[in-house]
């Protein structure tokens, strides 16, 4: 695979927190670099495809947020009801 | 591919060919679901298989294509090829791409399915919730 050289600048807290991330992981420093770019070019690219989306429905992102996380706390709490029920059951 | 402790304690949501299908329709459910991962960065991850199911024509499909672009798509590869059949054979079930999607789940993951049933059957037993689309 071709690979292009290039360096970058990192503060050195932020440089030291990398290489011991990536020893964690077990992978090399260019490699965890790589998968964290990756990652963030396709959070970039899922924005600009649902803005093209949200646009086209005309609703707007905040009214999709404030759904999704009241979607997200109603899901907690049928969870945490569930598990006290399950509690209850085995006591 | 991220392991270790990276991996560990990193929620995404993985999505079936159900959940494709609900981004081409722009159901909403599922927009707001995708907005939520933008904005919180969850990763976003899918198989292969569903994609091949449900791409039929990118140049018509553009939201979906554009979508895709920022999923993470694993390939049906010589090693999942060989755990699907035992997992479906364990499961009941059929289907080899909701098999793989299942598979490509971790702990703490969230599947956006549009077929509940069958993904519940597939994860028993293991720590990943099923959203309905």
């Amino acid at each position: 695979m071709a690979v292009e050289k290039f360096s970058v600048s990192l503060d050195p807290e932020l440089s030291r927190a990398l290489r011991e991330a990536a020893e964690e992981d077990d992978v090399s420093v260019s490699a965890w670099l790589a998968e964290a770019v990756r990652q963030r070019l396709r959070n970039h690219m899922l924005g600009l495809a649902l803005d093209e989306i949200i646009a086209e429905q005309g609703w707007t992102w905040q009214e999709l947020l404030d759904e999704a996380e009241e979607e997200a706390e109603e899901e907690d709490r049928a969870e945490r009801a569930a598990w006290s029920e399950a509690d209850k059951r085995s006591a | 591919m991220v392991r270790g402790r990276q991996a560990q304690c990193m929620m995404r949501y993985v999505l079936d060919a159900g959940a494709l299908i609900a981004v081409e329709r722009a159901d909403r459910r599922v927009v707001r679901r995708l907005a939520r991962a933008k904005v919180k960065n969850i990763p976003i991850v899918t198989s292969s298989a569903a994609v091949a199911q449900v791409l039929r024509d990118p140049a018509r499909q553009v939201p979906l294509a554009r979508v895709l672009q920022g999923v993470a798509e694993a390939p049906l590869d010589w090693e999942a090829a060989r755990a699907i059949g035992p997992l479906l054979a364990r499961a009941g079930t059929a289907d080899v791409v909701d098999a793989h999607v299942a598979l490509l789940a971790h702990a703490g993951d969230e599947i956006l399915t549009s077929d509940p049933a069958d993904l519940e059957r597939l994860t028993a037993g293991r720590p990943v919730r099923i959203r309905p689309v």
